[in-house]
């Protein structure tokens, strides 16, 4: 007997090459069908062709949705026509047109040559959804309910149409214009005596979304009204599909990843690190490389003014990388929070004061403590630079403590009123700013207290 | 006015003219996500009428989506018969969540007044550590035993499943309380009465445990499509179960902290405006001491060059773009690896995939940084000698791809030595690279002066 518990790649690869079918059936439907595609993704293509052809056509279909891309696009062009009939017919439109997205032309039309008429349609209804909008993303397969069903003829129904249903948690009432007219949950209807009609015990005030509204927006919405299912209408109310809170995750978790993108000067970049391509992931860094290295010559500017000063004195050079990323740490964590507090918590332009009053707070504390520490980091390893000097470079740290916190609070708030995004205008820009801020004052400073 | 519209002065004008109809009205149609809103807003009076008069389950719907702020208030001035109906009605993970918020007093204060039976419950659910799988589970699920008749299932679906977070999905344990499967409610709406659970059920269970990070819970779910989670302890016994929604908040919660650490902030619950200065100050503080102080690396850095930048100052000018570069293309390359390792189970065997990566791209990067310098600073700052101009390039170069090997290197040591992988990102990656781009700057710089100079 074999020990379904130590499965891996490797064990996989051994009983496809023994022809083990009966091991290979069980195994596949003994184990996680997820953790499997993880292992197959790893074999050959005539191994994996080997599988498809032994396993169910249920599970083949299980299993193909869960493979990579990539794999999905190699296996399409071995299947003969009969394969990929089978293939359409065992997955869940939704998924099938999530990976249909990502494939050539030339395999699109393969496939849809395959499909039958009804099928065709709804791929193609599907397909024509832009790509990040809800229409994209919801499923077809759902429990529809009329109106006026009796609650014993909707508990056939549901037994009809259940079972390929994407859920039965939440069911959707329509009139006879299919119109979205209510929702009523499973659990209602057991609850519910056999004779009541649906339209008594649904709810009307349902929260949908139509087809061209934006992923992110949707999943904003089902997470703050707790919704598991929402209903998706085109723009005549008329329901056309559902999105399950599930779904949801991978957009919620894209979105975060876009938002961290920005916040470090990156351009969005979909698609995974170790699957992007150099190109892709070039091309998302460079412009704002390129931006700040030329907007950093305005701080360079500002130094080459001050330069015959500082040939007087060169220990003031030696603070420049020191006050330079405080002042960018100090713009930066406050950015941050404010960037993710407009994100999160939906702080707005009309905070602007509560937002720089905090902000001058905190950064005075911070300021002073920024103030005593350096003093004393300076006394103990650099003892012999004088003490003038080190008096302005603290000075100079405090103030902008103050200056970056400010500014960190603001731009992001700024960008907010002028409809730009938070996260992609204002966090590479704060370092750029600040730094420029942070040399006008050191070397003017300098040049007052020195006597320069 | 339109009571399915209203603003907050409407609002706050029917409860001042105690308009009980009206109100009783909006509570009923509204949904409680949008009514909490309104009450943060509200004095606490106004707030408390709402409560007294309007139907119990529905004001403590809205008591759970109220911030833990406006949670406090009321807890605070609540009699204890009106704590005993709030928890009746508000589900023990929404309980727990917010006690876990409060101070010791009002905690003492709502265990007074819970029922023996719930606040022994509450008990267990607060001994789960908060980031735990445990602190997020509920026990309100449907239980079946694996000799139940189909029949008998569908009844103690009806019987249980009236207060059960999720009942598309029961759970089917053996006499000894143990996980052994798990029938989705459309299987057995669709099957025949007479057949047993055990005949439907599906054996390949994912679970997580009590003691699960609940960022392991977060994973599970993405990676397998659930809607639902089991919970196990360590004898693999069913003591609650996780669903989607309360999955959510987790990822966002996981994201904020993760940001807040690429900032260098420590890490702490509570929104902007809630939380205190003192508060945002501490979180702050530490690494913006840690960071000045490890500057010093880049002032000794300066200082032991000094010879170098007295006999060019020009040199100092470019400083500033050297080590924006530098840091920008750091964090550039940990942004990425970071979020590869919380999302695309990137790992340190990938070590050698990700360096090679970054080292290409950086290579790339790097030219096309070095191109537009040279011909920038050529045609703005014609002063400059080209000789400086390729020498200030060539660093950029070098920073570059160093600065991008470090960045994509570092969160997966982090990894290898157990440190959350965006705590070392940032701030620490930037200081790292600054020292690294001046000792290659400097260095270039006396190689070009002894050489073409003198």
């Amino acid at each position: 007997m074999i020990d379904f518990a130590q499965c891996n790649a490797e064990m996989i690869r051994d009983l496809i090459q023994e022809r083990q079918v009966k091991y290979l059936r069980e195994l596949f439907d003994e184990y996680n069908i997820i953790d499997l595609a993880e292992m197959v993704a790893e074999l050959e293509v005539e191994e994996i062709m080997f599988l498809f052809k032994t396993l169910r056509k249920e599970v083949s279909a299980e299993l193909f949705t869960y493979l990579p891309n990539d794999v999905k696009a190699q296996m399409i062009t071995s299947f003969t026509s009969g394969q990929i009939k089978s293939m359409i017919e065992n997955l869940y439109t939704d998924d099938l047109v999530d990976f249909l997205q990502d494939l050539p032309a030339n395999l699109i039309r393969q496939i849809l040559k395959e499909a039958d008429q009804e099928q065709r349609s709804e791929i193609n209804l599907l397909l024509s959804y832009p790509t990040y909008s809800a229409g994209s993303l919801m499923s077809l397969d759902f429990v529809e309910l009329k109106a006026e069903d009796s609650v014993k003829q909707a508990i056939q129904k549901i037994k009809r149409q259940g079972k390929a249903a994407e859920t039965i948690q939440v069911c959707f009432v329509v009139d006879l214009q299919r119109n979205l007219v209510g929702s009523v949950s499973l659990r209602t209807i057991l609850f519910a005596q056999d004779d009541a009609t649906i339209k008594d015990i649904m709810d009307i005030d349902v929260i949908y979304a139509t087809t061209r509204d934006d992923q992110e927006h949707v999943a904003k919405m089902m997470q703050r009204y707790d919704m598991t299912v929402c209903p998706i209408v085109n723009d005549e109310l008329r329901l056309i599909g559902i999105v399950t809170i599930d779904d949801m995750i991978d957009v919620l978790e894209e979105e975060v990843t876009e938002d961290i993108q920005k916040m470090a000067a990156i351009i969005p970049l979909e698609g995974s690190y170790l699957e992007s391509t150099l190109g892709e992931i070039v091309k998302s860094r460079i412009a704002w490389l390129l931006v700040l290295m030329v907007s950093a010559t305005l701080t360079g500017g500002i130094i080459g003014g001050f330069e015959e000063k500082i040939a007087l004195i060169p220990a003031l050079s030696f603070f420049i990388p020191m006050i330079m990323s405080t002042a960018g740490n100090a713009g930066s964590q406050a950015s941050t929070m404010v960037i993710r507090g407009i994100i999160v918590d939906q702080l707005d332009t009309k905070d602007i004061f509560k937002v720089l009053s905090k902000e001058l707070s905190i950064a005075l504390l911070s300021g002073s403590v920024i103030f005593i520490a350096n003093m004393v980091r300076v006394l103990i390893f650099m003892p012999e630079t004088d003490i003038t000097v080190h008096i302005v470079v603290s000075v100079t740290m405090f103030i902008m403590m103050v200056i970056s916190k400010m500014v960190g609070g603001l731009l992001p708030l700024l960008a907010k009123k002028f409809k730009q995004d938070p996260a992609a205008m204002a966090a590479p820009l704060i370092t750029t700013i600040v730094d420029a801020l942070a040399m006008l004052i050191y070397f003017t400073l300098a040049l007052a207290w020195l006597g320069l | 006015m339109d009571l399915l519209n209203l603003t907050l002065a409407e609002f706050r004008t029917l409860i001042e003219q105690k308009k009980v109809k009206d109100l009783r009205y909006v509570f009923e149609e509204w949904h409680p996500a949008d009514i909490a809103d309104l009450l943060t807003h509200l004095t606490l009076e106004e707030i408390l009428f709402l409560f007294k008069t309007i139907n119990k389950e529905q004001t403590s719907q809205v008591f759970s989506y109220c911030t833990i702020d406006t949670q406090e208030r009321l807890i605070e001035a609540f009699s204890g018969p009106q704590i005993k109906t709030l928890l009746e009605h508000v589900e023990f993970d929404d309980v727990v969540d917010f006690l876990e918020d409060l101070p010791d007093v009002l905690v003492r204060k709502v265990l007074q007044n819970a029922s023996d039976s719930q606040r022994q419950e509450i008990n267990v659910l607060l001994s789960y550590h908060p980031n735990s799988a445990g602190a997020l589970l509920t026990t309100r699920y449907v239980e079946l035993n694996e000799e139940d008749t189909l029949k008998t299932a569908i009844e103690k679906v009806r019987l249980q499943g009236k207060g059960a977070a999720s009942i598309q999905t029961c759970f089917v344990v053996n006499q000894n309380d143990r996980l052994i499967g798990t029938v989705l409610l459309k299987e057995m709406l669709t099957s025949n009465e007479d057949i047993l659970i055990d005949e439907i059920m599906e054996t390949d269970i994912i679970s997580v445990n009590t003691k699960d990070d609940r960022e392991e819970v977060v994973k599970v779910f993405s990676k397998y499509d659930l809607s639902v989670v089991p919970v196990v302890n360590e004898q693999f016994c069913l003591v609650g179960i996780i669903t989607v929604d309360d999955v959510i908040d987790v990822i966002e919660e996981e994201a904020t902290e993760d940001i807040q650490r690429m900032a260098g902030i420590t890490p702490f619950e509570g929104s902007y405006l809630q939380t205190s200065v003192w508060d945002m100050f501490k979180s702050r503080i530490p690494w913006l001491l840690v960071l000045m102080i490890s500057a010093t690396l880049t002032g000794l850095v300066m200082e032991s060059y000094a010879h170098i930048t007295i006999a060019l100052t020009s040199l100092v000018i470019f400083i500033p773009m050297l080590m924006d570069t530098a840091g920008n293309a750091g964090s550039q390359a940990s942004a990425m690896v970071i979020r590869g390792i919380s999302i695309d189970h990137l790992d340190i065997k990938d070590f050698f995939v990700v360096l090679l990566k970054e080292m290409k791209a950086s290579v790339l990067t790097g030219l096309i940084l070095f191109v537009v310098n040279v011909v920038r600073i050529v045609v703005f700052s014609p002063s400059i000698a080209l000789g400086v101009a390729i020498l200030v390039s060539l660093a950029i170069f070098f920073t570059i791809v160093l600065a991008n090997l470090i960045g994509g290197s570092l969160p997966l040591v982090a990894l290898l030595i157990k440190v959350d992988p965006a705590a070392m990102s940032g701030p620490v990656i930037t200081t790292l690279v600054d020292a690294v781009a001046l000792i290659i700057y400097f260095n270039m710089a006396a190689f070009y002066l002894e050489r073409f100079i003198q």
